[in-house]
């Protein structure tokens, strides 16, 4: 299935990145972003308040 | 006899003066010499260093001094590791050349445990971009068949110890890399906790993620290796300041009384796997009963939950680590990796953020559901081993992964053998376990082991 982002879209959005690919490497990162975007959906489905990032910071450590 | 001995064997016979460290290194040469040009699990060979390695231990043994049961063993380290004055290419053009002023911690430890070090072992690129055809080196294949795929990306690991090139080797597993080779290849496999073992010196792939662990023919190997690898180590900032776990000390306590939950769901639902991997199962859950374990099935949240989050935490870390070089020498990268790893750029800092909320919330979700269970068993890969050349650039990202939901808890997760399915192919379980109760999913495992009889079985090309 095509992703939801149209191809002048999409350009755009590796554009933004600074990355440096032609056109065929565009073309071929959109339908791996296709594969991206359920994923993204399910990930943005609402946490509850106590959802909070499980990442560490002691303010301890250096 | 086995054509190749396993660790723990090889151990005995050299305390016991009947196997000289010597000889074992020169068998294991003999085999390179006869199998990498087709399996391709080297990226260099360390002879020299590796013959003064075994004759340093072979005086060890005879005179009664041996450091340990890894003295005189020969290994390999995935080559991510850094190893000093010898090549760290992560398999990769952008490495080429780079020669590491120190070893990585775990390099380290297992020299001073005695190892005989044999050489450098193949990886995907940067442990993430593979099977690739477009590097200085070739891909890892799989011993049991070479047409087929390793799994990665310990490829090198998996493929050289399942032939025998070596008794055991360092993988790094970010999203499933010690698990999946081991599965493909036949092996043992475990991704400790995360934080029991050093990171240090290892390329990172995604810092939250990342673990360093064994690969080896059995269970009580793994436990052997991991234990002279595990411990804190101030240089590492996830490092867990715990005491050293007994890994081998406690193997032989069996599974009586234990109890498995099996989570069925995500390997007949969520992603169903072949005939193969489901028999081997099945076969483990009468075989852990008939030792006395309860088994019954637990139900987590579904494997896509797993997966959004851990997928986005890996190529999002993975990015921000390559970010410079991906801006400045994106086709020096080979193709896999380039583009698996640039789709991270295209995410956002909120994509992040949500990632890893949803982390925590999964965590408690697997703690909650192992509130009155010792294990899970589940499936670590769908099926027997893929053609090499069938593999997909976007395999992470079409079906759910079986590994990547214990790289997200940081549970203990291992690869253990059930048997054979389609092509003579190995399939394999998965086991879990609670953080730090790592000692306890490799005594399941050796006692799966030892019931039945899948590890006296070589690949024929290794006999």
């Amino acid at each position: 299935m095509p992703p939801s982002i149209d191809p002048v879209a999409f350009a755009a959005l590796v554009a933004a990145t600074g990355l440096p690919l032609d056109a065929a490497q565009i073309a071929t990162l959109r339908e791996g972003y296709a594969l991206v975007e359920p994923l993204l959906e399910r990930l943005h489905a609402p946490l509850p308040r106590e959802a909070e990032p499980a990442l560490i910071f002691t303010p301890e450590q250096v | 006899m086995a054509p190749f001995p396993t660790i723990a064997e090889a151990s005995r016979l050299i305390a016991a003066k009947k196997l000289s460290p010597v000889e074992l290194t020169e068998a294991c040469f003999a085999r390179i010499r006869a199998l990498d040009s087709t399996l391709h699990a080297f990226i260099c060979l360390t002879e020299e260093r590796a013959m003064a390695d075994a004759r340093a231990a072979e005086a060890r043994a005879m005179a009664d001094a041996r450091l340990g049961p890894l003295d005189g063993i020969p290994i390999g380290h995935k080559d991510i590791y850094a190893t000093a004055g010898i090549p760290t290419t992560a398999h990769s053009k952008l490495l080429e050349g780079n020669i590491p002023d120190a070893d990585a911690t775990v390099v380290r430890q297992w020299a001073e445990a005695g190892t005989v070090m044999m050489g450098k072992l193949a990886t995907h690129e940067f442990a993430f971009g593979g099977p690739s055809f477009d590097l200085p080196w070739p891909p890892a294949r799989n011993p049991w068949n070479p047409a087929h795929f390793t799994a990665g990306s310990s490829s090198g690991t998996g493929a050289a110890v399942a032939s025998g090139m070596v008794l055991g080797g360092t993988g790094s597993d970010t999203g499933g890399s010690i698990r999946g080779p081991a599965a493909l290849c036949g092996l043992a496999g475990i991704k400790p906790t995360y934080g029991l073992a050093s990171r240090v010196g290892v390329q990172p792939l995604a810092f939250t993620l990342d673990h360093t662990g064994p690969l080896a023919w059995t269970a009580e190997d793994c436990a052997l290796l991991l234990e002279a690898m595990a411990g804190h180590d101030p240089a590492d900032p996830a490092s867990a300041d715990r005491p050293v776990p007994e890994l081998v000390a406690g193997l032989g306590g069996g599974v009586k009384g234990l109890r498995i939950g099996v989570v069925r769901h995500f390997f007949e639902t969520d992603h169903p796997v072949s005939p193969g991997v489901r028999a081997g199962i099945a076969e483990a859950e009468r075989v852990f009963a008939s030792l006395g374990a309860t088994v019954r099935d637990v139900t987590l949240p579904p494997m896509l939950d797993f997966q959004a989050c851990g997928w986005v935490i890996l190529v999002i870390e993975a990015y921000a680590v390559h970010e410079p070089w991906m801006k400045t020498r994106f086709n020096d990268y080979g193709e896999l990796f380039r583009d698996r790893v640039a789709l991270g750029g295209l995410l956002r800092a909120a994509d992040y953020v949500q990632a890893v909320r949803r982390r925590r919330i999964l965590c408690r979700q697997v703690a909650a559901a192992m509130a009155d269970v010792d294990l899970l068993l589940t499936a670590p890969a769908p099926a027997e081993a893929p053609e090499i050349a069938s593999v997909s650039k976007w395999v992470t990202l079409e079906k759910p992964s079986f590994t990547i939901p214990f790289n997200v808890t940081g549970q203990p997760a291992m690869s253990v053998c059930t048997g054979f399915g389609a092509g003579g192919l190995p399939v394999s379980m998965q086991l879990v376990g609670r953080p730090f109760e790592d000692a306890l999913v490799l005594r399941a495992a050796h006692a799966y082991e030892r019931a039945t009889g899948w590890r006296e079985r070589r690949p024929a090309m290794a006999a």
